[in-house]
């Protein structure tokens, strides 16, 4: 798969790969230590830059997504 | 303001379905999807894995309306997703970052396994879409995008159903060379 820079290309193919097997063979294992952590950062850096060159702000996300102020049916009474 | 959701059962346990959400891109089916880009992902304190991805998309959007906005044909999405594998439940919220002042397109995906056979995995799919500055026009434009969201979304299904041929291929491959290397 692409990048949106082609610079970032050679980071992200690593850590994909990296993120592919870990996420099969570990995390639905059951461990939680990711081992790809420092890949990401390095292919991360490499993403923020083009973003900010291409002028592209991002969307941050539903703060309560996935936490227990997350959107919940009423209690009963 | 237009709502717009459906569902879909996979005959596919949980595990494999939310690998194939992961890897779905690229595949030939979905080809408008033309960059994924990871740009946060951690296990929080909970085990959940959560996760910012930015896709790069040639926009579905129908001509006429491209034309009537003057846009190009790249559009982003942020896409943020949070992943549990105790409960078993994968909820992706998406929203549109190009020409959010005109078209606003929020998506809800969730995946988790189907209470009548936890074999199975049911995919909700939400979306509101909300059209401003065109206002004759709002109601047909806003159905004009929930038509493609959801013709899209038929597409995507698609595209699911061929990654997860492809990772069950793999995944009898790898048995085939651990029984190989155990037999030697």
């Amino acid at each position: 798969m692409e990048s949106i820079s082609p610079e970032c290309q050679g980071l992200k193919e690593k850590y994909d790969k990296c993120f592919n097997a870990w996420f099969r063979d570990k995390f639905l294992k059951g461990s939680r230590h990711d081992s790809c952590a420092p890949l990401l950062k390095s292919y991360q850096q490499c993403v923020k830059k083009a973003l900010k060159e291409q002028g592209i702000k991002l969307w941050e996300g539903h703060e309560t997504l996935g936490t227990d102020k997350e959107k919940r049916p009423p209690k009963n009474g | 303001m237009k709502y717009w959701t459906s569902e879909h059962t996979f005959n596919e346990p949980w595990e494999t379905v939310v690998q194939a959400v992961t890897r779905k891109y690229p595949n030939p089916i979905n080809s408008s999807v033309v960059a994924v880009d990871v740009i946060d992902r951690r296990v929080d304190n909970r085990g959940t894995l959560r996760s910012h991805r930015l896709l790069t998309t040639l926009w579905s959007v129908p001509e006429t309306l491209m034309k009537l906005v003057g846009m190009s044909n790249q559009a982003h999405v942020s896409e943020h997703s949070v992943m549990d594998p105790r409960k078993r439940t994968l909820t992706m919220n998406s929203r549109n970052l190009t020409l959010n002042n005109k078209l606003n397109v929020d998506e809800k995906i969730t995946y988790h396994p189907d209470p009548s056979d936890p074999k199975k995995t049911v995919l909700r799919h939400e979306a509101m879409v909300t059209v401003s500055g065109f206002p004759m026009m709002t109601g047909y434009l806003e159905g004009m995008v929930t038509s493609t969201i959801a013709s899209k979304a038929q597409q995507g299904l698609q595209g699911m159903d061929y990654v997860i041929q492809q990772i069950k291929e793999e995944a009898i491959n790898l048995n085939q060379m651990k029984h190989k290397k155990t037999t030697l």
